[in-house]
């Protein structure tokens, strides 16, 4: 095989809207599960979830481009036939640069620029994604060998009359006679509104035109829809679906004023989806701190918010692809799997032709049992290496083992690695009571022969990361992952995270291929699995990697150095617990109640904080039960999995974590430099009514 | 080509028959935020100033630093003579239209203007940069900027600068035109949104700036920069192109050869030091370019050490932009 080519070098397709035919050949359709029936069918719908799990892939999917790509690469486009006839047209709100209204002014101060600047937000809004519409039907209309007579494009005029009558434009396309001159109408106010946001119109000096012809949100799009049923230009049933992505655009401001605007314009976004117009639906996009404000959903012009269900139908992917902490996770592996090959196959199908099915399994194969992670341990250790190995002479031990124990341990230990193995098991069972009613630890007595460690099947499972975690750590190892499961598990239902494992093991394969004679090469697309410690440097690498990319993101430096002191923490809990009484001591939960308190101010921000962390996909959430009767509802977070290599945590969530409370928290916050509260320092603003400009003082006075 | 004066500022302003200038500028937390200032003062040739007091979104990390350094640069503004309270304060995040404000006041203050870019953010000092030279009142540009003897080092725990506070966008104001043709990056330590950028964009060329020759530190940060940049991608993307991080003139004219004939549609990534930027900004005030950018949210007060070999007159480079109405940069 060719061991020049990366398959997973390039991590991101979908966000390239020019690149329709690797959309083919890369969608994977097993992601579309999560979403197929609401986004094809009527309503409006909201698809929620991290970077890179796959919202844009869904939503480009309703582009006409996509379409044709698959009619012209002979794909099966993977929509059954009764959803796939349909328009869309869309905005993205980062491309579209809407939210620049932000940095603009009436020129007669805040007040009117928060009451009127969402009106003109909205007009941007409309022509946009009017103006996309017609593009949409043109390229439909354009090739009725795949969208059949969908669009009759005979019918334009009729349809341009139509729209030209609609009052919904209050007549600024008064005059417009053919369907050039109607998108030339809709390209010019989008012209006049980007001078405006580049600063090149005086303040306040926006063409009266523009003034006077403010349409409103929503409406324009469904005329548009209506005329082009009612011209016939577009078949009565053919339903128009309306992408609105990256909504999360609008929550991202430094200044109150910036806030209340950004608020202001996602509150007239929300009065169009609150409309529940039958004529249009919606498709959003969002990451999930775009939606997870109470205060995000309210509605321009109402008390009222958006309600999920009545008004949406929302789509949360991360929950929809992984399944927190089971090991059943049969849509991401599939998704994964079906990625992986389809990667594979682009690049190598003209190599090797039909590659063979879940390559992925193969070329990672199995995930070693916990003794086989041992592997780098050597058995043939002296009586002080294998104490401490054991931590038996460690301070914070007391030294209380009787010569019978060490003698013991050392010949389990050096029984082989299972033996390794049941050793820190032993020594961990050895310091435990059997419960909090004792007080004498289990080696007070003798060892005894039914080896409880062995025995007790659910006490030894939940033990066995930790037990590997402090056998290899205190060897001056490094617990190491490999295999399928383990690079599954560590994506943490996110495809960005696995192709981004996959980029940085097969670098390490190639790198170590291309030293080898080719005789001696492995033939991965036959069969032949990477090699266990070439994987486990590409994992770490990736999770280093991963862990540095954090500051790319806004806000990014104080998430990764909260990262950091999370990880350092749990991972240097996990080593002094040397009975293993919190084996799921790789997360920390807290009483939901606390943390969902609304009276604390300062508990409010630090909510806001780290459900912002959640959303940035740095730390994953859920709730849980008390293991107390009386212990009520809890909320417990874990950093990301894909963290856990660079932490030296295990990632798999066996077991209660530790139970912490928000002052513990808020602890942690500070010791990472987490500004929650920004002071802002008294400004001394440039002012009016200086008659010189402030600051041009005369310099030899 | 045509012959554009830069150099030592007493040099440069000596070119032109004397005038006085009003200076535009700002007081930073780095030592070099004030010496073009003091250096104009202590030539004579100053009849105003508008310094500006930009703030950083406020960091626990950084604050009580932030603090004392604006103290300092206080002091030392009132021991040369200036009044520190009447310096008006702005946030970094301003809105394009308060910049605007600014950049009309400047023009207000005409005909000579000496814009320190020294400590000047791109959001604030582009919008201004093209509000004089597109004004017919002002006549006089001379641009400046001040080296530091030495940078901080950036490490994982201490970097330069910190939380992007937006993700990959526009600079506010320099939205384009016309769809990019042909993108041109100038590179310096900042670069990890624009690493994240060239991930999401595989189609995209780029024609990368590397300020050569530069101090042996900064040389080995841009060239960790540009192979951090690199770093999983085709080579036959990027091509990398040396240039004299000092010279606006060249930079310029490097950019114009680059533009083709005939000229294709530039968007801007100006990720490099100062002067290379305002070269970027020059070409795109005229072409209506895109200017793409991540702005950092808050720096490390302590960015820069000192002035070059602690002398104003080596470490203070002008540059004449304009000269009696006439744009010494035109296209």
């Amino acid at each position: 095989m060719n061991i020049t080519i990366n398959p997973f070098q390039q991590l991101y397709f979908s966000d390239d809207i020019r690149t329709e035919n690797n959309f083919v050949q890369l969608f994977s359709d097993e992601v579309l599960q999560t979403a197929i029936h609401p986004v094809f069918q009527g309503g409006n719908v909201v698809l929620s979830g991290t970077q890179g799990c796959g919202k844009t892939m869904i939503l480009n999917l309703l582009r006409p481009e996509i379409r044709i790509a698959y009619a012209e690469a002979n794909v099966r486009f993977p929509v059954n036939e009764e959803m796939r006839n349909f328009v869309s047209a869309g905005i993205n709100l980062t491309r579209s640069r809407v939210t620049d209204f932000v940095q603009v002014t009436l020129g007669q101060g805040d007040d009117v620029d928060f009451q009127e600047l969402p009106f003109y937000f909205a007009d941007f809004f409309n022509y946009w994604v009017v103006r996309d519409l017609l593009d949409s039907v043109e390229t439909i209309g354009g090739h009725p060998t795949v969208f059949e007579s969908m669009v009759n494009l005979d019918r334009t005029r009729a349809f341009v009359r139509l729209m030209a009558r609609q009052d919904c434009w209050f007549g600024s396309l008064k005059g417009v006679k053919t369907l050039d001159h109607l998108k030339q109408r809709l390209s010019d106010r989008i012209y006049r509104y980007r001078l405006w946001m580049n600063g090149n119109l005086p303040p306040g000096q926006l063409p009266v035109n523009i003034r006077i012809t403010k349409t409103n949100i929503g409406e324009p799009i469904a005329r548009s829809a209506e005329c082009l049923w009612e011209s016939e230009m577009l078949k009565s049933q053919i339903p128009v679906l309306i992408r609105v992505d990256q909504i999360e655009e609008m929550h991202r401001a430094f200044t109150e004023r910036q806030r209340k605007r950004l608020l202001s314009f996602r509150k007239m976004l929300n009065r169009a989806f609150a409309a529940r117009d039958a004529r249009i639906h919606y498709r959003m996009g969002t990451r999930k701190y775009g939606w997870n404000e109470p205060e995000f959903l309210s509605i321009w012009g109402s008390e009222a918010r958006l309600e999920k269900r009545r008004d949406y139908h929302l789509i949360q992917m991360d929950e929809e692809l992984f399944a927190y902490g089971e090991t059943k996770n049969s849509i991401f592996e599939r998704f994964a799997i079906d990625a992986f090959q389809r990667r594979v196959s682009y690049y190598f199908r003209h190599e090797i032709g039909e590659l063979r099915p879940d390559l992925a399994k193969s070329v990672f194969g199995k995930h070693p049992p916990a003794e086989g992670r041992l592997h780098q341990l050597t058995l043939n250790a002296t009586d002080e290496q294998i104490d401490r190995a054991l931590g038996l002479d460690l301070a914070a031990d007391a030294g209380r083992w009787s010569e019978e124990w060490r003698i013991f341990l050392r010949e389990l230990y050096r029984s082989g690695r299972s033996g390794m193995l049941d050793a820190v098991l032993a020594s961990a069972w050895g310091r435990q009571t059997g419960g909090a009613r004792f007080t004498r630890q289990h080696r007070e007595d003798p060892p005894p022969e039914n080896a409880p460690w062995k025995t007790r099947k659910w006490w030894r499972k939940e033990r066995l990361d930790q037990a590997v975690l402090q056998l290899t750590t205190r060897c001056q190892q490094r617990f190491m992952w490999w295999g399928f499961h383990d690079v599954r598990s560590l994506s943490g239902g996110n495809i960005t995270v696995f192709l981004h494992i996959c980029h940085r093991v097969w670098d390490g394969f190639l790198k170590n291929e291309s030293s080898l004679p080719p005789n001696r090469r492995t033939e991965l697309l036959k069969g032949a699995t990477i090699d266990r410690n070439v994987q486990a440097a590409g994992i770490l690498f990736a999770s280093n990697e991963w862990y540095k990319k954090l500051p790319e993101e806004p806000g990014g430096n104080a998430r990764q150095s909260f990262a950091e002191q999370l990880g350092t923490r749990l991972n240097h809990e996990m080593m002094q617990d040397l009975r293993m009484a919190y084996p799921g001591g790789n997360g920390v939960s807290f009483p939901l109640a606390q943390f969902a308190s609304s009276e604390d101010q300062d508990i409010v921000l630090l909510r806001s904080w780290i459900r912002d962390a959640v959303g940035y996909g740095v730390l994953f959430e859920t709730e849980h039960s008390s293991k107390s009767k009386r212990g009520g509802r809890r909320i417990k977070f874990y950093l990301n999995p894909i963290l856990c290599p660079r932490f030296q945590l295990p990632e798999a969530r066996t077991k209660e974590p530790y139970y912490w409370s928000i002052e513990d928290l808020f602890a942690l916050i500070r010791k990472a430099k987490v500004t929650l509260r920004p002071v802002q320092l008294p400004i001394q603003p440039l002012r009016e009514e200086y008659p010189l400009l402030p600051g041009f003082e005369d310099v030899n006075a | 080509m045509r012959y554009r004066p830069w150099g030592s500022l007493e040099w440069v302003l000596s070119l032109s028959t004397p005038k006085t200038w009003q200076f535009v500028g700002v007081l930073g937390t780095e030592e070099r935020s004030l010496c073009s200032w003091g250096y104009t003062r202590q030539l004579g040739l100053l009849s105003g100033q508008l310094i500006i007091e930009i703030q950083d979104v406020d960091s626990e990390k950084h604050r009580e630093r932030n603090r004392e350094a604006l103290n300092d640069r206080r002091v030392e503004f009132r021991r040369q003579g200036g009044n520190p309270t009447a310096i008006p304060q702005m946030i970094l995040m301003s809105e394009l239209f308060e910049i605007l404000n600014v950049a009309q006041r400047a023009e207000r203050a005409g005909p000579s203007i000496v814009l320190d870019i020294t400590s000047f953010p791109k959001r604030f000092y582009f919008p201004i940069l093209r509000t004089l030279m597109n004004s017919t009142h002002v006549r006089n540009v001379v641009v400046t900027y001040t080296s530091a003897a030495s940078y901080a080092p950036d490490d994982e725990h201490n970097p330069l600068y910190e939380d992007v506070g937006e993700d990959w966008r526009i600079l506010p104001g320099f939205g384009g035109s016309s769809p990019e043709e042909l993108w041109i990056v100038s590179i310096g330590f900042l670069v990890e949104s624009l690493r994240r950028y060239v991930g999401d964009n595989p189609d995209k060329k780029m024609k990368i700036l590397v300020p050569f020759p530069s101090p042996l530190a900064v040389l080995r940060r841009t060239w960790e920069s540009v192979a951090n940049l690199e770093e999983g991608h085709s080579d036959v993307r990027f091509e990398k192109i040396r240039v004299e991080p000092l010279d606006i003139s060249g930079t310029f004219d490097r950019i114009l050869s680059l533009a083709g004939k005939p000229e294709k549609v530039l968007a801007f990534a100006p990720f490099g030091p100062k002067p290379m930027s305002a070269a970027m900004c020059l070409y795109a005030i005229q072409r209506d370019s895109s200017i793409h950018y991540a702005q950092p949210t808050v720096y490390n007060p302590d960015y820069s050490i000192g002035i070059k070999n602690n002398n104003p007159n080596d470490a203070v480079v002008a540059y004449w932009l304009k000269h009696e109405g006439e744009s010494l940069y035109l296209i």
